[in-house]
C-alpha cells in the first residue's frame, strides 16, 4: 500500500526560500507539494490541533481490526508461513487452534489478504464451519476482508506475509 | 523476525491511518481546491511517515501489556497525540 515515505530527505527537497531568505514567509513553498505557509496555517495546523482528542468515528473500525491483528500477531506469523507454502488447511487449523473462536475469520482474512478472494472464502468457511453462532466473528471477518478494515488488513497482512516469505526462503536455502 | 516487529508495524500503521483518515475527512470539508487538498495530504503523509519511522521501539510499544481493545485504543491515542504534537512543532518551525 506504500503508506510510509521511504525517502527521508523527500520533504527537505525542493523547498524555496528558507532561513534568512528575503523572499518572505508567504513566498516560501515546498515546491514538491506546492504548499504555502498560508495553506499550513489555514488548514493543516488547525486540523492537526483537533486530531487526537478522541477516536474519530471513521477510524474506530480500523482500530478494532488493528487490535484483532495485534492480539494474534504470533498466530498470524505462524499461519502466514503456512499460507506462503500453500498449505491453507494448516493455516486455518493454526488460526482456529491458537486463536479459538474469537475473530478466527478476521485473522484468516488479514493473513491471506494478498489473495483477498481466497481470504474471504477461507474466512467464510471458518465462520460457517466453526463459528456458526459467533456473530461477532462474522462481523469482524466482514469488516477486515471486505469493509473498512480491508486496507489495513492489506497493509499489515502484506508485510507479515512478506516477512514470512523471507523466513521460508531462508529455511529453504 | 524480532518478536515485537509485527506489533510495531501495526501500531505505526494504525496511528498513521487514523491521523490521515481524519485529516482527509476534515480537509474535504474545508479546502475547496482539490489540487491543494491533494498536495496537503501528500505532504502530511510524507512528514508523518518520516516521523513515525523515526520513533523508537520505546516510543511506540506500550509500557503495560495490552489486554483489551480499550487498552489498545488508549495506547493508539497516546501515540497519535505524540505524533500530532511533534508534527505541529515541525510545521510551525518550518513555515
Amino acid at each position: 500500500m506504500g503508506t510510509y515515505s521511504k525517502n527521508k530527505h523527500y520533504s527537505e527537497r525542493g523547498r524555496t526560500g528558507g532561513e534568512g531568505s528575503s523572499s518572505g514567509d508567504h513566498q516560501r513553498k515546498v515546491t514538491s507539494y506546492s504548499i504555502s505557509k498560508a495553506d499550513v496555517n489555514s488548514f493543516l495546523i488547525p486540523i492537526l490541533k483537533e486530531i487526537g482528542k478522541c477516536i474519530y468515528p471513521p477510524a474506530a473500525p480500523l482500530i478494532e481490526a488493528a487490535y484483532q491483528v495485534y492480539k494474534h500477531i504470533d498466530t498470524i506469523k505462524e499461519a502466514s508461513s503456512a499460507v506462503v507454502k500453500g498449505d491453507y488447511e494448516k493455516a486455518t487449523k493454526v488460526v482456529l487452534k491458537e486463536a479459538g473462536k474469537e475473530a478466527g475469520g478476521a485473522i484468516v482474512g488479514a493473513m491471506v489478504n494478498h489473495e483477498v478472494d481466497k481470504g474471504a472464502e477461507l474466512a467464510g468457511e471458518t465462520v460457517s464451519n466453526s463459528l456458526p453462532t459467533n456473530e461477532q466473528g462474522k462481523d469482524l471477518a466482514g469488516k477486515v476482508v471486505k469493509g473498512t478494515g480491508k486496507g489495513f488488513a492489506e497493509a499489515v497482512g502484506d508485510k507479515v506475509v512478506d516477512k514470512a516469505e523471507d523466513e521460508v526462503s531462508k529455511d529453504e536455502t | 523476525m524480532k518478536r515485537d516487529e509485527g506489533k510495531l508495524k501495526i501500531i505505526r500503521e494504525t496511528v498513521f491511518k487514523s491521523i490521515i483518515l481524519e485529516m482527509e475527512t476534515k480537509l474535504n470539508d474545508r479546502a475547496t481546491d482539490e489540487r491543494k487538498r491533494t498536495e496537503m495530504i501528500k505532504y502530511t503523509r510524507s512528514r508523518l511517515g518520516d516521523l513515525l519511522n523515526s520513533f523508537s521501539e520505546g516510543d511506540l510499544l506500550p509500557k503495560r501489556e495490552i489486554v483489551s481493545e480499550q487498552d489498545f485504543e488508549k495506547h493508539i491515542l497516546k501515540i497519535i497525540n505524540k505524533a500530532r504534537n511533534q508534527l505541529l512543532n515541525e510545521m510551525e518551525k518550518e513555515f
